[in-house]
């Protein structure tokens, strides 16, 4: 009766046993079926593309080799390892890594870039000697989205790895791990007996898989049951699993470090924290350190108790040696090696907090966050460190010495494409706070005006860059019965002007009759074609400006002018790869032709006149005239929100200087924010603005003091572009009493009705009267 | 009325005994005819600018200081363009217009107002089917090409194809007129 007793004990624990491992055994291989860890999305920059004859400042390109995470060298034999560089003067040699752009990859190679007068003359192939016409190099890492855990690692394959860290990681964390089935029961029986002596969990006996089994699945207490459950997990995992796979996993699991809230795990991603390499290129030393760690990843660290992680690297060092994995030279040359660990790359989370932010925003629009944060995504965006460094400085440098409430918002972006270069949020360029280029909505100003003479110019029955508009006194009654007395900045009225010198002094009182006649409903079409979202019902206000927007709206509406009437999406992200390598999404340029190209020429003309000669001018200080950048200046009511926005040839920007309390900032457009613009321009490559002349344009030779057409030779002949069928009929030869006694973009004398065109005057000359006869 | 008229062809008469004296007055001082040209006459300077030769500048505001950087200077077409151009156009022969759209992308990033790279991605959508996208990229490619006829044909045959298909018949008519007038 005992015995069956037993037996039956025996099967009942046998069942249980099995139940219970199965439990495990089940866990172990749902877990392993599916994604083995939560990975965070990797952001890059755009990949630098240099080629022969591009822009190239030495000191930015260092700067950007810098947060790519490249290490200098002194000279160019001393390129052991990718991701070095050597610079002598504006020549540099890099030795780049691998990398995968998602449309190729390019393999580790040595690369020679030579610079002179800040333009690269020869990008060659160190190894064969041969040109190159361009080299692609591996982006700076803008940020990671991570997971809750804040857990992050940079997979990898054991065939990438070298098999001495492996080995090393056995010899040293469990030397029987290709021998036994996921439990060492000496080693058991050794820590039992050691923690016996000491009375207390001093030792562990844990294998490899034991340990993995408990990061993966467990708590990391130190109790019976966990220690148990350990035990039956790792029995499952032996089941399931080769012994490859099984150190693949830990050296991609393992915790080694922290860097603020962010957790460092896995060797991938260790090797590049701490000696900025991947795996496969680690000395002996340097694997020496890492499995060093495994043990105690705070005690151990090398930046933090460097004298305590060198003794560790050695007493490994000669684990290696004793187990035969490295030679004695090896052995001597690695005890003599210094930790050769550099500095932590990059502070913080992200270098860029403001542009990752827009990345995350356009992203979230589409992706669960969960997915953003755990699914290993690799986010390439058009961010362009050198300029977004260089945008930067430009706000520091202004800002600098100036009062501590002032504020900025910035917003650069390519003009052909509309991709967003730059961004900066705020004047502390690290802080993840209040991004004001996307989020501070504030009235804009007179960078309202020239969608006020674009819808005029639209219409060129009525409207030339010529034709005269009232610039006298505004009042107009509100719906409460006050009265909206709009003046200039200068408290002057100037009379009847041309539209094009109405625009490029930004006369309030003119723009407001101008646009009061082509009525707040057309001028709000044309705002929202331009791409920006004005609000309805319009109040005359809004002809100057008092709409509220951010700097990102402002670059929306600026870039259709900037690109000639065409309207594409801003975009900041250009593709998404999963983690396999295949493009999830990509975000492809798209435009589409909102206005007509020829009256866009004629208000980029009239921009360029503000920058040459108008409210900009003071641009000139920082730009050769010969870049012909278009622009407008903005300022609001005492002066609260100082504005500017402008493009070249090739770049657009908007600026944005004011405070979070609303206060004044003591600056107009063209004192505070034209000078951030200025100084962010000069400092980068631009193409001057050749404004392309569309097929609708002609030239007319106009009289710049009466605005009728006259010969070429006439002393005030100006040129001016006209919309086909547009140009002044009337003709007037050059007159001696006709001399210049104004400056040609002055107002033009009082002309018989307002906002008429020259066309409508009345004949004054015989040559007029003979083709009245003739009629 | 009639006296009014009696006025016009005496005035006429008197016109046309005086036309040689006129001519002779005029000869030195040509009156253009409307003077349309596509591009700004060289002779005079564009609206804004001061004349030449002549400082009637009143300056209301202090002279800025001089640029630390030089002017702009021309630079010759990088090779890189016209080897991602080259590139772009066997993807198109291939039929892979999504890989070319990338690749011109790429163009674009080292020049933006070059009108081949426009066209070629115009001819990519146009591939692709999305015949919103390849008329606009046409009509931008239009604006930048300038003088250059053969491209603006091509573009404009790119926008006629895709007017047709977008079933916008008479404006597909009116591209053509431009097609002839190019």
């Amino acid at each position: 009766m005992k015995k069956k007793i037993f037996i039956l004990g025996l099967v009942v624990c046998a069942g249980l046993f099995f139940l219970y491992f199965n439990k495990f055994d089940r866990q172990v291989q749902e877990q392993f079926q599916g994604r083995l860890w939560e990975l965070p999305a990797l952001v890059y920059a755009r990949p630098l593309e240099v080629y022969p004859s591009m822009h190239l400042v030495p000191e930015l390109f260092e700067k950007e080799l810098i947060l790519m995470g490249y290490q200098r060298r002194k000279g160019s034999t001393e390129l052991d390892t990718p991701g070095t560089y050597a610079r002598m003067g504006s020549s540099f040699d890099l030795f780049l890594r691998v990398f995968d752009f998602g449309d190729e990859t390019l393999p580790l190679r040595r690369t020679r870039v030579r610079i002179k007068e800040n333009r690269v003359i020869q990008v060659k192939d160190i190894k064969t000697g041969r040109e190159r016409e361009m080299d692609r190099f591996d982006p700076v890492v803008v940020g990671r989205f991570y997971p809750a855990s804040m857990e992050d690692r940079v997979l990898v394959n054991l065939d990438q790895t070298p098999p001495l860290l492996g080995k090393s990681i056995v010899a040293v964390e469990d030397r029987n791990f290709y021998t036994h089935y996921g439990i060492d029961p000496k080693a058991i029986f050794r820590a039992i007996l050691v923690n016996i002596k000491d009375l207390r969990l001093s030792q562990g006996a844990s294998t490899l898989t034991q340990q993995l089994a408990k990061n993966f699945f467990l708590t990391p207490e130190k109790t019976l049951i966990r220690k148990i459950n350990e035990t039956f997990m790792a029995a499952a995992l032996e089941l399931h699993f080769s012994k490859d796979e099984i150190l693949e996993a830990y050296m991609n699991e393992v915790y080694l470090g922290q860097d603020g809230k962010r957790s460092i795990h896995g060797f991938g991603l260790a090797a590049d924290f701490y000696f900025g390499k991947s795996t496969a290129n680690l000395a002996p030393h340097e694997m020496a350190l890492l499995v060093g760690m495994l043990k105690a990843p705070s005690s151990y660290n090398p930046r933090t108790n460097p004298d305590r992680a060198r003794q560790r690297r050695n007493l490994v060092l000669e684990l290696m040696a004793d187990q035969g994995l490295i030679s004695s030279s090896q052995l001597k040359q690695g005890l003599a090696a210094s930790l050769g660990v550099i500095q932590k790359p990059v502070k913080g989370l992200s270098p860029f907090p403001f542009y990752l932010d827009l990345v995350k925003r356009q992203l979230l629009k589409e992706y669960p966050e969960n997915d953003l944060r755990t699914m290993g995504l690799r986010i390439f965006t058009a961010l362009d460190p050198q300029i977004q460094l260089a945008a930067e400085q430009a706000v520091s440098d202004f800002l600098e010495n100036r009062n501590s409430s002032l504020e900025a918002g910035l917003v650069f972006s390519a003009t052909a494409t509309n991709e967003i270069y730059a961004l900066v949020g705020g004047r502390d360029f690290r802080y993840r706070g209040f991004n004001r280029a996307l989020d501070a909505r504030r009235p804009i100003g007179s960078l309202v005006k020239p969608a006020v003479y674009l819808t005029a110019l639209a219409q060129p029955d009525s409207y030339t860059m010529v034709s005269r508009v009232s610039d006298g006194p505004v009042k107009i009654k509100n719906h409460d019965g006050t009265f909206w007395q709009p003046q200039n900045f200068d408290k002057k009225s100037h009379g009847q002007v041309g539209l094009f010198q109405a625009l490029i002094h930004s006369y309030n009182t003119a723009t407001v009759t101008l646009g009061l006649d082509l009525g707040l409903d057309n001028v709000s079409n044309t705002l929202e074609k331009l791409g920006a979202k004005p609000e309805t019902p319009g109040l005359p206000s809004i002809l100057l400006g008092s709409m509220d927007m951010s700097p990102i709206q402002v670059a929306q509406m600026y870039h259709t002018l900037a690109s000639g009437g065409f309207y594409t999406p801003a975009r900041a992200i250009r593709t998404i790869y999963t983690l396999e390598g295949e493009a999830l999404q990509r975000y492809a340029l798209t435009i589409e032709q909102r206005m007509d190209p020829g009256a866009v020429f004629l208000v980029n003309k009239m921009l360029q006149g503000v920058v040459s000669r108008g409210t900009g001018k003071s641009l000139n200080k920082w730009l050769p005239r010969d870049y012909s950048i278009a622009g407008k200046t903005g300022t609001t009511n005492d002066l609260k929100d100082s504005w500017f926005a402008g493009f070249s040839g090739s770049h657009l920007a908007v600026v944005w200087i004011g405070r979070d309390d609303n206060h004044s900032t003591g600056l107009t457009g063209s004192s505070g924010a034209l000078q951030v613009f200025g100084r962010l321009m000069s400092k980068i490559s631009n193409t001057p603005l050749d404004l392309a002349v569309p097929e609708n344009i002609e030239w007319g030779i106009i009289d710049s003091i009466t605005g009728y057409r006259t010969s070429g030779d006439c002393p005030n002949a100006v040129s001016v572009p006209f919309i086909k069928g547009s140009v002044p009929e009337k003709f007037q030869p050059c007159e001696s009493d006709f001399q210049p006694t104004q400056p040609s973009d002055q107002p033009l004398p009082e002309s018989s009705s307002k906002a008429e065109p020259p066309i409508k005057q009345k004949t004054k000359y015989l040559m007029d009267w003979f083709k009245e006869i003739f009629k | 009325m009639k006296q009014n008229l009696f006025v016009r062809w005496a005035a006429i008469c008197s016109i046309l005994l005086l036309i040689p004296f006129f001519m002779a007055s005029c000869a030195k001082t040509i009156i253009p005819s409307i003077p349309q040209t596509h591009e700004p006459p060289r002779q005079v300077p564009e609206i804004g600018e001061p004349p030449p030769g002549k400082t009637i500048e009143k300056p209301v505001q202090p002279q800025p200081e001089k640029p630390s950087i030089p002017a702009p200077q021309k630079e010759p077409r990088p090779a890189i363009l016209n080897t991602l151009i080259r590139k772009a156009e066997k993807e198109l022969l291939l039929r892979k217009p999504d890989i070319a759209f990338q690749t011109l992308e790429r163009a674009l990033a080292i020049d933006g107002r070059d009108p081949e790279v426009w066209h070629l991605m115009a001819k990519a959508r146009l591939m692709n089917e999305q015949y919103r996208q390849a008329e606009s990229l046409a009509r931008k490619s239009n604006t930048l090409a300038g003088d250059d006829r053969s491209l603006k044909k091509k573009n404009w045959k790119i926008i006629i194809r895709s007017l047709e298909e977008q079933g916008r018949v008479e404006e597909a008519d009116q591209a053509r007129r431009s097609v002839d007038s190019v």
